[in-house]
């Protein structure tokens, strides 16, 4: 019994864990350097976008237009950056600046989306799909067309540099670090920080938990999912910054249709859309996951088509083992309240059914 | 013993509804303060307005010798009153700890929040109100009894000087009860006055230290505790605000429609035995933590049924679901009407012919006018009124929407009615057409057994009252031998 | 005051069509109206399932996925093997007659419709979730078997839906109207219709009176994915060739045109027309967007904006109506 509460509350960890143990053990080619450091790199965007969807999760909202704030906010840096021959609009802003404004208006837009929820009282899964095309749109009506190409190095080193190389003995392919890898971990890290040890974090809780409740004892509802909104925007232009980074360039299609896994992974990490449960480390083993099972079936030569279908497979069964968990804790919380009780006690099967 | 809070004169009106009319009260220090009064005595608007969720037409509130003006709930809750409701609402996600620090978790130097702290903090804290509760686990493992104590105790730790319990009591047996009023008047000895409302009268002598009485939206008086007893309460609460209508004929007919034979379902009700005969009325009168309304929802099968027997007319009733008890002749009327008696936002025909679709349509294809047919002959019937059959649910008064679920029961051409509460949130002249309903179907050779804490009215209409208390059937009384102060406590009293 | 309310959304369509025809010249002839039609065919037909999701108050993320896979394995079946190339690929090489085929996809269309409403109802699984993840699965593997590549070519008999007239008339107005009018009629006239809306209005009074909620949602998902795979049919015909990223937001278009047109997120209120009229309103600015020779990128913005004002307005529409 202990096992299994065990296994259910950790659920994301064993299942990356047999992950790594099922691939390792099913291709001689998986555990080496250059797989690990490939696992590495492909967490960072994603890990970045389910990092948004884990704080508005938390508070018991939505925000689908995060995939195209990344492709807006990359488009604008790339136009502001880059050669009119490359595609850009020959300002030649310095990288720094163009990162700078690419927060901003990540900010921005989350300041935007919040504002209507909380404000205006919209909706957030209709005022977040709206935005999700406008945003599109936008970014498809500023782009010349085509893809922008050739960031500058300084912009790059974010998406596409590594803060070390090594070789292991026996192995071929170095062990490479990427940067993005080793930020989005340290993102991660501030954020289970930040959710944890701070009264914001809690109060992320409280409103996810119970938004009349928060109120009662004085958080300031509105402004903290306002500030989470924008947290949520910042990350998707971060995102931005990763994948344009490591692509060169920046297409109006970028990310597009990505926010279904991001999702996927968040969910399967244990974060609830009912607010109030999960937690960002389970989140980041969302990722972990993903990242593996994408490397891992790559390397075994599975079609990428395979793959999306066997990450729906997986939400699926992710989804099925919290509902039978919650019918277990159920049972158990029936079983609790009766036992005690001293009417009908003849009555000896009442957990079978309730 | 200083006063602390004094509502002088307080009057409220709805539409149609004299909730309050001058009321006066005085709170002291240092006390527990009873308030009775039957559903609709006006108990729960006074508490509205004394938390400024409502604001009163006349009176006025003082707190400490300065009077309040325009009291809103923020400024109430800021003076220290708190209000724990009957349906606790927490955060349900979380822990104990979180929930009694939420939005002011303790944190160090760097306003960090330090976990050992808060859980040290909390069960600090707790244990410091008496209460032997772990802070780092989910307040979902908390009994109910747990969850209101703890609840008492953050409005004690954060300064509250008035504490209003809702009916606390409601869905407790007696161990927890117990546990709860010892944990009350521990709290008291720390000078924090509670307001306890209840309909539970015994309670009131065991823990009260005066008690007001409401009828009618009319005070009473305030009187000590100790110098009245049952008896003289419960006549101190009767009051005119009841139908006055009075069952005409009673039935003598033996045939046994319902039969009831050692139901038990665990937690809830044991050994339930009683018949219903044909055309028959029966009353069961109990309060909320007696065990009723799950007496009645699982005799409709909308709840587990437990173990024992029911036969509906001689065969074995073994519905497990509402449609299954529908088919067999059994109509049930909730005792919530807007949780679940009303589909909102639709037509008054749609709500009457919900249940008998098929009778309404050919090869499930609805037939307008058969539909309106029936409405029609419903709304004639039961006197509906505005009587426009397209008009949305929502929008009718209380007393006309309970008429038009009557209705939908009555379609369906039942042997058997379970009522619950029947004339709940509904003005006295409606309550008299409702009786006369029930009493018409009654001679329609309907068997009709009601459930209501309103002994009064119960008393004009049936046939029979049977008493419920304590998970038990405890007592029955002939029509011949009604006597309100008997049921009532019978009803209230502990029986060993 | 409410009456306006109450018919905003058609005041708003009535005020666009009206503005746009005296902005644009040719824009109110009826060669563009059947554009206009033609264009809101297949949207109008998914809002159908959709709308009847909302009012059971539930959602349905999977139609888009559920459109790509018929499509895809309608194509797959009918069309004649070939040598696969990068961007292109044959079918099966069964060479299925468009008479079998059409129902195999409808058939898997209410089969993957009905798998959700199994997950959901009686397994009591989350139905954002459910039908999120079903949407990855269908649409994987619709790449699975097209390998992502088209098919082009589908037989002319199988495309009359979708690229053929009747009396001048196309075939997707005629059939969007078709399909318009059973349902409305279904929603209003019959018993099961009656019922989605009950349960979405008020579920605890729907079990009381004995309606089985869970058969009804069951149904609705079952509605639905049949519906999808019906406008799979209208759009493959239109395009004669198979994509498997045919829809891609689809879904979201739908539910928000569903939301403009007055269907509530909490279900049991708004009409099928209502959400026909959303889709309208989509279908208005799309083409007029297209006749100002607006760079076709920025339509989506301006869609986007556009469904963000009806929403920014019915928000303070309810804040006003509780109000008074």
């Amino acid at each position: 019994m202990r096992f299994l509460n065990l296994i259910l509350n950790n659920l994301i960890w064993f299942l990356v864990i047999s992950a790594f143990i099922f691939f390792s053990v099913a291709s001689d080619r998986f555990l080496n350097p250059v797989t690990i450091s490939n696992i590495l790199i492909s967490i960072s965007a994603l890990g970045f976008l389910v990092l948004s969807q884990s704080y508005t999760f938390i508070t018991g909202n939505f925000d689908l237009s995060v995939e195209s704030t990344l492709a807006f906010t990359a488009m604008v840096a790339a136009l502001l950056i880059i050669s009119s021959e490359n595609g850009g609009l020959d300002i030649g802003l310095h990288y720094i600046l163009a990162i700078l404004i690419m927060l901003i208006i990540g900010i921005k837009i989350g300041l935007f989306n919040g504002y209507l929820i909380t404000k205006l009282k919209v909706n957030n899964l209709i005022v977040t799909i709206a935005m999700l095309f406008l945003l599109r749109g936008l970014t498809y009506g500023i782009s010349p067309g085509t893809t922008v190409s050739f960031f500058p190095d300084g912009f790059r080193w974010l998406g596409n540099d590594s803060i070390m190389k090594f070789s292991i003995d026996g192995f071929r392919g170095k062990l490479v670090i990427p940067v993005s890898g080793v930020i989005v971990t340290l993102a991660f890290i501030l954020a289970y920080f930040h959710t944890k040890y701070t009264q914001f974090g809690r109060n992320m809780y409280a409103i996810g938990a119970d938004k009349e409740i928060a109120r009662n004892n004085g958080i300031n509802v509105d402004r903290t999912v306002i500030i989470v909104y924008m947290i949520a925007g910042l990350c998707a232009a971060i995102a931005g910054i990763m994948i344009a980074g490591r692509l060169n360039s920046a297409t109006p299609t970028m990310g597009h249709g990505i926010i279904f896994t991001v999702h996927a992974a968040a969910i399967i990490g244990g974060m609830s859309i009912y607010g109030g449960r999960g937690n960002v480390v389970g989140a980041f083993g969302g990722v972990l996951l993903w990242a593996i099972l994408d490397t891992g079936l790559n390397i075994m030569r599975v079609s990428p088509f395979w793959i999306e279908v066997s990450r729906g497979l997986l939400l699926l069964l992710a989804v099925l083992i919290e509902a039978i968990r919650n019918k277990y804790q159920q049972r158990i919380l029936t079983i609790n309240k009766f036992s005690r009780s001293k009417v009908g006690q003849e009555d000896q099967f009442y957990w079978k059914y309730s | 013993m200083k006063e602390i809070l004094k509502l002088v004169d307080i009057s409220k009106r709805f539409p149609g509804n004299q909730a309050l009319s001058s009321v006066s009260v005085t709170f002291h220090e240092n006390e527990i303060h009873g308030i009775v009064g039957k559903n609709g005595a006006g108990k729960s608007t006074l508490m509205n307005i004394v938390m400024g969720i409502i604001g009163a037409d006349q009176g006025e509130i003082v707190f400490k010798n300065t009077k309040i003006e325009n009291a809103q709930p923020k400024t109430m809750i800021e003076l220290g009153i708190t209000f724990v409701p009957q349906k606790l609402r927490m955060l349900n996600t979380l822990s104990v700890a979180e929930n009694l620090f939420c939005g002011n978790l303790p944190k160090n130097q760097y306003g960090i929040i330090n976990w050992n702290q808060v859980y040290k903090k909390a069960n600090k804290a707790l244990s410091s109100m008496g209460l032997d509760i772990d802070s780092k686990i989910s307040v979902q493992e908390l009994s109910v009894e747990q969850r209101t104590m703890l609840i008492i105790s953050k409005a004690v730790l954060y300064d509250s000087k008035i504490i209003i319990l809702d009916e606390p009591t409601a869905v407790l047996n007696k161990r927890e009860r117990s546990l709860i009023f010892k944990f009350i008047n521990q709290q008291k000895q720390k000078g924090i006055s509670f307001i306890f409302i209840s309909h539970h009268l015994e309670e009131i002598f065991e823990i009260c230290d005066k008690v007001t009485i409401l009828v009618d939206g009319k005070s009473k008086g305030t009187h000590q505790v100790s110098e009245l007893n049952i008896e003289r309460l419960i006549n101190l609460m009767i009051g005119k605000n009841i139908g006055s209508y009075k069952r005409q004929n009673y039935i003598n007919n033996k045939k046994k429609v319902l039969e009831v034979k050692n139901l038990t379902r665990r937690g809830y009700f044991e050994k339930i035995n009683f018949n219903i005969h044909e055309g028959e009325i029966l009353g069961i009168c109990g309060l909320g933590s007696s065990g009723l309304n799950e007496l009645m929802q699982s005799l409709y099968g909308m709840d587990r049924r437990g173990i024992g027997e029911i036969k509906l007319e001689g065969k074995a009733f073994k519905s497990g679901k509402p449609s299954e008890s529908m088919k067999q002749g059994v109509a049930y009327l909730t005792h919530d009407r807007h949780e679940n008696g009303l589909i909102n936002f639709r037509s008054l025909a749609e709500n009457i012919t919900v249940s008998v679709m098929n009778k309404i349509s050919n090869f499930s294809l609805i037939s307008n006018s058969k539909e309106r047919d029936i409405a029609i002959d419903q709304i004639e019937k039961l006197k509906i009124h505005p009587p426009d059959f397209e008009k949305t649910i929502d929008l009718f008064s209380g007393g006309n929407q309970q008429k038009i679920i009557f209705g939908r029961l009555s379609v369906i051409n039942p042997k058997l009615m379970l009522l619950q509460e029947p004339t709940q949130g509904v003005d006295v002249n409606a309550k008299n057409d409702i009786y006369r309903i029930i009493e018409n179907l009654s001679l329609d050779q309907i068997s009709i057994l009601i459930a209501s804490s309103e002994i009064r009215e119960m008393i004009n209409i049936c046939d029979r009252i049977i008493v419920m208390n304590e998970n038990r059937l405890v007592e029955e009384f002939t029509h011949e031998n009604f006597s309100f102060e008997k049921i009532m406590l019978s009803m209230e009293q502990a029986h060993s | 005051m409410q009456h306006l309310f109450k018919y905003f959304i058609w005041y708003v369509l009535i005020a666009t069509f009206l503005c746009f025809s005296l902005l644009i010249p040719n824009f109110s002839s009826p060669t563009n109206i059947q554009n206009i039609l033609i264009g809101g065919s297949v949207l109008g037909i998914m809002v159908i399932g959709q709308a009847l999701c909302l009012f059971a108050k539930n959602l349905d993320l999977s139609a888009e996925g559920n459109v790509s896979i018929v499509t895809v394995i309608a194509a797959w079946l009918m069309l004649p093997a070939a040598e696969s190339t990068f961007a292109q690929a044959g079918g099966l090489g069964v060479e299925l007659a468009p008479v079998i085929v059409v129902p195999i996809m409808l058939t898997l269309g209410t089969l993957f419709g009905f798998i959700n409403g199994l997950l959901i109802a009686y397994v009591g699984m989350n139905f954002f979730i459910v039908t999120l993840a079903m949407q990855l699965v269908l649409r994987g593997f619709g790449y699975v078997i097209s390998e992502g590549a088209v098919m082009p070519g589908t037989p002319n008999s199988f495309n009359f839906l979708g690229g053929g007239q009747l009396y001048g008339i196309p075939m997707p107005i005629i059939t969007m109207i078709i399909v318009f009018l059973i349902f409305h009629f279904f929603v209003r006239q019959t018993t099961i219709g009656r019922q989605v809306l009950f349960v979405g209005s008020n579920i605890k009074t729907a079990q009381t009176v004995g309606i089985d909620q869970k058969r009804i949602v069951l149904f609705v998902y079952a509605v639905s994915g049949f519906l999808a795979a019906f406008a799979g049919w209208i759009l493959l015909g239109k395009l004669e060739t198979s994509v498997p990223n045919l829809g891609a937001e689809l879904t979201l278009n739908v539910v928000a045109a569903a939301v403009i047109g007055g269907v509530s997120l909490k279900g049991g209120e708004g009409s099928l027309i209502g959400a026909l009229a959303g889709v309208l309103l989509l279908a208005i600015i799309n083409n007029a967007l297209n006749l100002m020779s607006v760079d076709p990128y920025w339509v989506n913005a301006v869609r986007g904006f556009i469904i963000l004002l009806a929403l920014i307005i019915d928000a303070q529409k309810q804040r006003f109506l509780n109000r008074i």
